[in-house]
């Protein structure tokens, strides 16, 4: 197998290639499947396998029966609690004088192992591997001779990793796409070219093999603005802060719990071609505060415009907030979800996270941006939905 | 639960939000002339509803919330957030500066008057 360590599209991209058949990346594919309860074409994936693609015509029928048949007993003993072993080439970065240590490039966040396996593309994050990623010297004379070792080693490593699949998604949300296998690593150790051990990263006391991070649930508020409030009270939040507030009534495609919305500029933090007064300003802020039939507020939507921004402090700064993510999206704009799981209906952007707390960073990308190479303007909507409200009006 | 004993219009409502000074303080926002420097305490700010702001004496209000504040003799409020964390707001000659926790600082402004709000 030929697994590859790729930063995330959102971080400068560098690949390194893993050494060779150092993992059953097959086994790791159908455990995920398993894990997460997805259902997985056999008979397509047996039909992509290269021995299926070397079989003249006339053999091909059989060998796909074959394959099929393999990759049913394969899935039969996919286990949760398998231990796989992977060894991939990684490299230790300068010192951080700051921070009094080294860092492991392997465990950033946006750092993933890229597998291919049943005719598809996965990549295999680790959730905790932030945990693992620095390599502490508060010393500083004890530092300088390990810089020197690595240097003299060009700073590459093999790194070895015991580790299990424990779920779906990336809880750092760096990584997106359709198959993110999440991972836990059990037991890793940094090998120089000779085979020595040159590190050895502490893990702490593994999960269960379910996962078991709870994400944020009890959420209430976004930028402040909480659900559950009366619609009154908002309103004069909204008004004193942001501007005026207008009332809009029900629209047939919203929500059937909605009855009124209070927003306040309303679509002027989106682009939109030959716009009245040009694009949105950095500082623009625009919300809209969806109430029931009661006059309670039971979803907010805040948006923001602002200088360019990385994502990476997009991210970090709502992981801190909301904690590990539980669904990371990048269709159009990267976007991060936390929470219940809520109707398609109720979320901003329905290609995105259908959670009841959602972060969307969107670059503008307009032609004066583009014609002056200058760095797009970004908007950050972040939604919150009352989602114990909205599962009682199902 | 007062709002459920006294109010049928507002039924349902859970949460309490606090009642912002109809006209009273000044409404703070941070300055978004700082720089990319700046953009992780502006963007801390915004997820803490804390890019726009409304100090009232020793009042301080982001969003819904009321924040809790201590003043130090240095005339320093420190800001605690509903995440346990805390952010100091340091007067700056006539403005402030919001300096978080983890370091992340940005300078605030006063915002300038909404077209049809009466500030």
């Amino acid at each position: 197998m030929k697994a590859i360590i790729v930063f995330a599209l959102l971080l400068s991209a560098a690949t390194v290639e893993a050494q060779s058949d150092s993992l059953d990346d097959r086994l790791v594919a159908l455990t995920f499947h398993k894990l997460i309860g997805e259902t997985i074409d056999l008979r397509a994936a047996g039909e992509r396998s290269p021995l299926v693609q070397r079989a003249s015509g006339f053999d091909r029928p059989d060998v796909i029966k074959a394959e099929v048949a393999r990759l049913e007993s394969d899935l039969a003993r996919a286990d949760a609690r398998h231990e796989f072993v992977v060894r991939v080439n990684d490299n230790i970065s300068e010192y951080d004088h700051d921070r009094g240590e080294f860092s492991i490039m392997l465990f950033k966040p946006g750092v993933y192992i890229d597998i291919q396996a049943l005719g598809q593309q996965y990549r295999l994050v680790f959730g905790n591997a932030d945990a693992l990623r620095a390599i502490p010297f508060p010393n500083r004379e004890e530092a300088r001779a390990f810089d020197a070792k690595l240097t003299s080693a060009g700073r590459f490593v093999s790194n070895e990793i015991r580790f299990r699949v424990v779920g779906a998604g990336d809880p750092s949300g760096s990584v997106t796409g359709a198959h993110v296998v999440r991972a836990e690593i059990l037991s890793a150790r940094l090998l120089d070219r000779r085979g020595a051990v040159v590190f050895t990263p502490r893990v702490s006391a593994p999960t269960a093999v379910a996962e078991a991070k709870s994400t944020s649930a009890e959420v209430n508020d976004v930028a402040g603005l909480h659900v559950g409030v009366r619609a009154k009270d908002l309103e004069a939040t909204m008004q004193r802060m942001y501007g005026v507030v207008t009332h809009q009534k029900r629209s047939t495609n919203w929500f059937a719990g909605y009855q009124s919305a209070l927003v306040v500029n309303d679509m002027k933090c989106m682009d939109m071609p030959g716009q009245r007064g040009g694009p949105p300003k950095p500082g623009t802020v625009c919300v809209t505060a969806w109430l029931d039939g009661s006059d309670v507020v039971r979803s907010i939507r805040v948006e923001r415009v602002f200088s360019y921004m990385d994502p990476e402090t997009f991210r970090s700064t709502l992981v801190k907030k909301y904690g590990p993510v539980s669904s990371a999206k990048e269709a159009g704009r990267y976007a991060l979800g936390w929470g219940t799981p809520v109707d398609s209906s109720l979320v901003y952007d329905r290609s995105g996270p259908r959670t009841s707390v959602a972060a969307y960073y969107d670059a503008s990308d307009d032609m004066f941006s583009r014609s002056m190479n200058a760095l797009p303007r970004i908007r950050v909507i972040l939604q919150l939905v009352d989602a114990g409200w909205a599962t009682s009006k199902h | 639960m007062f709002c459920l004993l006294l109010s049928a219009s507002c039924k349902g409502a859970s949460e309490s939000a606090a009642q912002v000074p109809a006209r009273s303080g000044d409404v703070w926002e941070i300055d978004g002339s700082a720089g990319r420097a700046a953009s992780p305490a502006a963007m801390l700010a915004f997820v803490n509803g804390m890019h726009v702001l409304i100090i009232d004496g020793d009042d301080v209000f982001a969003g819904t919330q009321q924040l809790k504040s201590n003043r130090a003799p240095d005339g320093v409020r420190t800001l605690q957030l509903a995440d346990g964390s805390s952010a100091d707001l340091v007067p700056n000659g006539e403005t402030f500066e919001l300096r978080f926790a983890g370091g992340e600082r940005i300078p605030l402004r006063k915002q300038a008057a909404h077209a049809g709000v009466s500030q």
